[in-house]
C-alpha cells in the first residue's frame, strides 16, 4: 500500500485509539519492530501499556513505510543530535533514506498521535488532566500564559484550557527537538496565535472528549497549507490485515466514542 | 504513570512533589529521560542519598 506525501507545506495527522483491554480482535505483528522497540514493549508489565506502545510504533512504521514505499520492518530509526547538548538523544529520525519527510509521535493514556509532514513537526496528545495536575504544573508556565489561565478563574485553573496549552507547548518543544529540557517558561504558547514563536504554526487537534492534542510546524521555507486529521483504525495494524489507512469518514464517530 | 517511565505532565508533577517534600529533586529532564519506573526510582533515591 502506498500513500501520497502530504502536499508541500502540509501535514497528515493520524490518530490511533487503543481498544479497551480484553477487546482486541486481532494480534499485532511484533516482528515489524526492531530489537529496541521490542525490548521497550517487553518492559511494560501491563497489557494496556504494551498494546499502546506496540501499536503506536507499528502504526508509525506502517505509515512511513506507505509514504516511502518501503517495508515497515526495513525502516531504521535513529536520534538526531539534541539541540541542548548535541548528544544523540534529540528527535527520532529515519536513517538510510533520502526522504525529506518529517515525523513526530506521541502516545499515552489510550491514544497515539502520529504527524507526518514536509516541514519539521512536533505533535502531542494527552489525556485531559485533573484540576490538581493543572494546579501543580501551572507555576512552570510562561508568565503571560499564567495570566491568561488565571483570568476569571475563581474556581481554579480550567483543566481543559491548561491541557490544551500544555499540548501546544509540548508539540512545539518536540518540533524543536529539545523536549522539556528547554525551560517551560521560555516560550509563549497561549491563546494569542500572533504572540507564539515566530516561524512556527501551532494548531489544536480535536481528539475527542477525553484527550487533547496539538501540532507544531516549522514554517521557515513555506507557510502551512493544509493539515488533515485521519483515523488509523487499530484493526488495520493486526497481523494479516490489509492496511486500510484512510478512514476519514469514521473520524467523527471515533472521536465521540 | 506508565511502565515506560513517566509522561511529561506527570514528570513535572512528580518533580514539584519531590521538591516540596525534600527541598531538592532530580532535574525535570533527569526524571523524564528515565526509561522505566525502576530507573526513575533509582534516580530519586540518588537524590536522597
Ligand atoms: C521527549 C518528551 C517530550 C516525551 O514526552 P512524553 O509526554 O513523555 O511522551 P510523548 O508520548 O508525547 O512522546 C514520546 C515520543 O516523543 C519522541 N521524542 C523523544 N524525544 C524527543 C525529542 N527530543 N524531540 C522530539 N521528539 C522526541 C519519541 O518518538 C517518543 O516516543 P518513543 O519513546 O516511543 O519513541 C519528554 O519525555 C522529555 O522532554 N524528555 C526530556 C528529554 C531530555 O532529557 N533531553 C535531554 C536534554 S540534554
Amino acid at each position: 500500500m502506498k500513500l501520497p506525501h502530504p502536499p508541500p507545506g502540509g501535514a497528515d495527522l493520524w490518530l490511533l485509539r487503543q481498544p479497551e483491554p480484553g477487546t482486541c480482535t486481532g494480534v499485532l505483528d511484533l516482528a515489524e519492530l526492531d530489537e529496541n522497540e521490542r525490548r521497550r514493549a517487553g518492559t511494560c508489565r501491563r497489557e494496556a501499556g504494551r498494546l499502546l506502545y506496540s501499536s503506536a510504533h507499528i502504526g508509525l512504521r506502517r505509515l512511513l513505510g506507505a509514504y516511502l514505499d518501503t517495508a515497515p520492518g526495513a525502516l531504521r530509526f535513529g536520534r538526531a543530535p539534541c539541540p541542548c547538548c548535541d548528544r544523540r538523544h534529540g528527535r527520532p529520525v529515519l536513517q538510510d533514506t533520502e526522504s525529506t519527510l518529517h515525523f513526530s509521535l506521541s502516545h499515552g493514556s489510550g491514544m497515539a498521535l502520529i504527524g507526518v509532514s514536509t516541514l519539521p513537526i512536533g505533535v502531542d496528545v494527552e489525556r485531559v488532566p485533573t484540576s490538581d495536575t493543572a494546579r501543580v504544573c501551572f507555576p512552570a508556565l510562561h508568565p503571560e500564559e499564567q495570566s491568561e489561565l488565571s483570568a476569571g478563574a475563581q474556581a481554579g485553573i480550567d483543566a481543559i484550557s491548561f491541557g490544551q496549552l500544555w499540548t501546544r507547548k509540548e508539540a512545539y518543544l518536540k518540533g524543536l527537538g529539545t523536549g522539556l529540557a528547554r525551560d517551560l517558561a521560555a516560550d509563549y504558547l497561549g491563546d494569542n496565535a500572533d504572540r507564539r514563536p515566530a516561524d512556527w504554526t501551532v494548531l489544536d487537534v480535536p481528539c475527542g472528549p477525553r484527550h487533547i492534542g496539538a501540532v507544531a510546524l516549522h514554517v521557515v521555507q513555506q507557510p502551512v497549507q493544509s493539515v488533515t486529521v485521519h483515523w488509523l483504525p487499530i484493526d488495520s495494524l493486526y497481523q494479516g490485515a490489509t492496511c486500510v489507512v484512510d478512514k476519514q469518514e469514521h473520524l467523527l464517530g471515533e472521536l465521540v466514542a | 504513570m506508565t511502565d515506560l517511565g513517566i509522561g511529561s505532565m506527570g514528570g513535572l508533577e512528580l518533580h514539584s512533589f519531590i521538591t516540596s517534600a525534600l527541598g531538592t529533586a532530580p532535574t525535570l529532564p533527569t526524571i523524564l529521560s528515565a526509561e522505566n519506573l525502576r530507573v526513575l526510582a533509582r534516580r530519586v533515591e540518588g537524590v536522597l542519598a
